[in-house]
């Protein structure tokens, strides 16, 4: 496809050369048509070949009203609102907008006109930018022109400020948008003395093609008004906008002191409400020539000015083209006044199609083209044959004069950030540029390096070494290439001068590439090695050498990957396995460590054995558990004991006692018991009782015991002196 | 394991009333605990946008002001113009350059008029700037002075009447 889109352009190169457009206009076909909801895509009829001239455009009314879009009624240019999805004819443009194809080609942008060279062949079809189901009413009427003699090209760019914004320290734009009046696009007839309709009386349709606005000042306005805001106070300089021949103007009371000067490209620039001191002329019959930015008179409040006085004074600046090229620019006045601003909207220039009779004569506004050397940031999507100039979030991008060979679409996106190896990367996010001509043909080479600025003042570049920061491209987002690269850190941006697209990063080398490290910390009960007694405290530091950690992700029991922001517990039985890792602000990575260990459960507190030294006849208190017990005595008043018995998992058992030993009998009662947090228990009242049968006697002892409930004796045993212990197990 | 002695699983029965207290005593702790802060302690929000606003600085073209925007709102400044979208309808500010010292005469133009046209016109100062608010037709407008500069905020979309309130109340040109 692009091999055969090569051989078209230069088989038109060669076709152009030997014969220039104008003698392609041996033939014209001009037809008129409507476009309704009831047949929104028509046959129009009419056969194309490439190299033919095409001009589609409104001619007569065109309003359609649709259900659901966001105005009150859409032209060709269809409903700014509403961008057109995938089920329409032509997704990504404005819906219910004027498309076209031609032949089997897929549909373009039609809009609110289109005026170019071909490139294909077939039938011509129009269509409303419609999607299925469709409904409406309304109708658009419609113009198109085949191998009609195009206009000639858009003039190019000539104009400068007519005064010195620069060294009050302002740019351009800060300079030119501050504007006290604009040019009225519906109708700029001030000069001419004619009088608009009482309908858009009191109201201004500005360049931006805000339409009808009461609030700009002042309706019929045929020029630019620049003062006090705008850095055009009384007695500034007033500088030639483009060089040329000057000449004074004394036949306009209301404009007071003026200057005119004949650039010699069919334009006329005029200054009025000048001082009438340092006026470069006074002349009205013989010119002076001036070079651009010359002085030719001061900022005045001659002629009508409002408020009247010093304090109106300002600078009203128009542009005149002598349209009929007959050397005289007022017998193009009001028809030949145009905006240098151009007309930067989607919907028709009302002044290009306005039709009017003045001085006996049919006449027809003027085009507007954008005629200032100095862009304006985004003032349109367009980027024509002119250049432009185009700012987003922090990317820049300066397209000079003649960047492109026709008018075409810029757009730009921004990109994911860029890791092009492990220790490049890119300064924030990167940025995918695209030019598209009304075809929708991608052009990603340029016949002029355009410049392309990275702004990094927000960007953290600490973390990159300074010395490698560069512009890279791409032209897949796979592959990139180093670009010859100017760093500013005064301004802190980088520059290149590029000739082709499409996508850019600032990319510089990490100062850090070492991965962080994360250790895993268990705060609890380490009964073995890998065994833990609930609840376990579990917690993650990391560092890193050069840097600092951004995350922590760990992932317990393959339950998934989170975060790590806090210490957590883990208090349920069972066996756990826990990968983690940790990856810095540079995105260094650290390999997953695992670990696993187990939580052992026990919920049974222990029991006690109860028995009594043969030598002391006191009682001994033997724990049995599955784990160690640990046992705390204490003391209460009348002989009274608190035993209590705690495993490793705190279970517990705790009773009270009383330990009597008289006349060789010793004798234990339990008073109560507890289990864990169970509720505590009394006992009916027993005694175990340890006795010596003979304790005086000199013969082996002999002893017995016995279990004694409510003064019932319950268990009664007598030992042999073989069998010296008893046993008794609560 | 040895038999356990029995425990005392009785308990006496708690009378209806007690729990009923104690439902109210929860349920009055929840809300002391939950409850949104009083107006006192709340930002001059619009009472549509709870959420808090980001704030939003014009370029040196249009003064460098800055206004605070609802959640919601995205805005985009477009050679002097500034576009205030949301998906219920949009908030714009333009400005223009005036020879004029006060917003009143600025407004008073002959050439415009809007004085006269200005309906339920109500004055105001904004952050320290002259303002004027009021209707063009269902359009409501903001004007407000600022240096030989008058910026206008206005939205025709009743809906968004609060938001165009809450932004042009913020409005601010910085200290040079």
């Amino acid at each position: 496809m692009k091999q055969v889109s090569y051989q078209v352009l230069f088989f038109l190169f060669f076709f152009f050369l030997f014969f220039p457009p104008q003698i392609l206009a041996v033939e014209t076909t001009v037809k008129d048509m409507s476009l309704s909801p009831s047949a929104p895509y028509i046959d129009t009829g009419i056969d194309l070949f490439i190299g033919s001239y095409l001009d589609i455009k409104q001619w007569g009314s065109a309003a359609l009203y649709i259900p659901g879009m966001t105005q009150s009624w859409v032209g060709l240019a269809g409903d700014g609102g509403c961008t057109a999805d995938i089920n329409y004819t032509l997704p990504g443009v404005n819906c219910w907008s004027l498309v076209a194809r031609i032949g089997a080609n897929p549909p373009f942008l039609v809009g609110s006109r289109i005026a170019t060279y071909l490139l294909q062949s077939g039938r011509l079809y129009l269509g409303i930018n419609h999607k299925l189901p469709f409904s409406g009413t309304g109708y658009w009427n419609m113009r198109i022109i085949v191998n009609w003699t195009p206009p000639p090209p858009p003039p190019t760019p000539f104009l400068k400020l007519p005064w010195d914004y620069l060294g009050q320290g302002l740019s351009f734009s800060d300079a030119a948008l501050k504007i006290n009046s604009y040019f009225d696009h519906e109708y700029p007839l001030l000069s001419s003395g004619l009088l608009e309709p009482v309908e858009s009386q009191e109201t201004v349709t500005n360049y931006r093609g805000e339409f009808r606005n009461p609030k700009y000042p002042y309706s019929s306005h045929d020029g630019y008004d620049w003062g006090r805001l705008a850095g055009a106070p009384l007695d500034t300089p007033v500088l030639a906008a483009a060089a040329g021949c000057a000449i004074y103007k004394s036949d306009c009371t209301a404009c007071g002191n003026a200057i005119l000067i004949n650039h010699g490209n069919y334009y006329q620039t005029r200054y009025y409400h000048l001082q009438p001191t340092d006026l470069i002329t006074t002349s009205t019959i013989q010119c002076v020539d001036v070079t651009q930015g010359q002085m030719i008179g001061k900022v005045g409040f001659s002629g009508n000015v409002v408020p009247g006085g010093e304090a109106g004074a300002h600078l009203h600046f128009m542009l005149v083209e002598d349209k009929d090229r007959d050397g005289d620019f007022n017998d193009n006045i009001p028809d030949g006044l145009t905006d240098p601003f151009g007309w930067q909207s989607l919907a028709v220039d009302p002044w290009s199609t306005y039709s009017f009779t003045y001085a006996g004569e049919s006449k027809l506004g003027n085009d507007s083209h954008y005629l200032w050397t100095d862009a304006i940031p985004n003032l349109s999507q367009d980027l024509p044959t002119n250049g432009g100039f185009y700012t987003f979030q922090k990317l820049k991008l300066n397209f000079p004069e003649g960047s492109v060979a026709e008018k075409t679409k810029l757009l730009i996106t921004s990109a994911p950030i860029v890791v092009i190896s492990d220790v490049l990367q890119s300064v924030g996010t990167g940025f995918i540029v695209t030019v598209q001509n009304l075809f929708g043909t991608f052009i990603n080479q340029f016949n002029q390096d355009f410049t392309l600025t990275f702004d990094f003042t927000d960007e953290e570049i600490a973390r990159f070494k300074p010395e490698t920061l560069t512009i890279y491209s791409s032209s897949d987002g796979t592959n990139w290439q180093p670009e010859i690269t100017t760093v500013d850190f005064t301004t802190k941006t980088a520059s290149a001068e590029l000739d082709h697209l499409t996508q850019f990063a600032l990319v510089g080398e990490l100062k850090d590439t070492t991965a962080p490290q994360t250790q895993i910390l268990f705060n609890g009960t380490n009964i073995n090695p890998g065994q833990f007694a609930p609840p376990v405290e579990i917690s993650l530091p990391s560092s890193d050498i050069e840097g600092s950690v951004s995350y922590t992700l760990y992932n317990l029991n393959d339950s998934g990957w989170q975060q790590y922001l806090t210490p957590f517990q883990l208090a349920d039985p069972g066996e756990y396995t826990i990968q983690y890792y940790s990856v810095d602000i540079e995105e260094n990575t650290e390999t997953s460590k695992s670990v696993s260990f187990t939580i052992i459960s026990d919920t049974t507190p222990p029991e006690v054995d109860i028995s009594f030294d043969s030598q002391t006849l006191t009682p001994v208190f033997t724990a049995i558990d599955e784990n160690p017990v640990t046992e705390t005595v204490e003391a209460l008043p009348k002989n009274r004991e608190r035993h209590t018995f705690t495993d490793t998992f705190a279970n517990q058992l705790v009773f009270t006692g009383i330990y009597t030993l008289e006349d060789q009998i010793a004798q234990f009662r339990i008073e109560s018991l507890q289990y864990n947090t169970d509720p505590i228990i009394i006992p009916e009242a027993n005694i175990l009782e340890v006795r010596y049968l003979n304790p005086a006697s000199s013969v082996t002892n002999v002893f017995g015991q016995e279990w004694i409930i409510k003064d019932e004796l319950q268990l009664k045993l007598v030992y042999t002196p073989l069998t010296p212990v008893c046993n008794f197990v609560i | 394991m040895p038999a356990k002695v029995k425990k005392n699983t009785s308990s006496n029965q708690i009378p209806w009333y007690i729990y009923l207290v104690a439902a109210t005593l929860l349920g009055g702790a929840v809300y002391v605990v939950l409850r949104p802060p009083t107006s006192s302690v709340l930002p001059t929000a619009s009472p549509l946008n709870q959420l808090a606003p980001t704030t939003f600085r014009a370029s040196s073209v249009m003064g460098g002001f800055t206004i605070e925007i609802p959640s919601g709102f995205q805005a985009e400044e477009k050679a002097s113009l500034v576009s205030i979208n949301s998906k219920n309808g949009s908030i714009k500010i333009g400005f223009v350059g005036t020879n004029y010292k006060t917003l009143t005469d600025h407004l008073s133009d002959p050439r415009n008029n809007i004085i006269k046209k200005l309906q339920n016109q109500e004055k105001l100062t904004i952050n320290g700037l002259e303002s004027i608010n009021g209707f063009l037709s269902n359009e409501k407008n903001y004007f407000i002075y600022s240096n030989y500069a008058v910026y206008f905020i206005y939205t025709d979309s009743s809906q968004l009447y609060p938001d165009l309130d809450q932004i042009a109340q913020s409005f601010q040109i910085p200290e040079k």
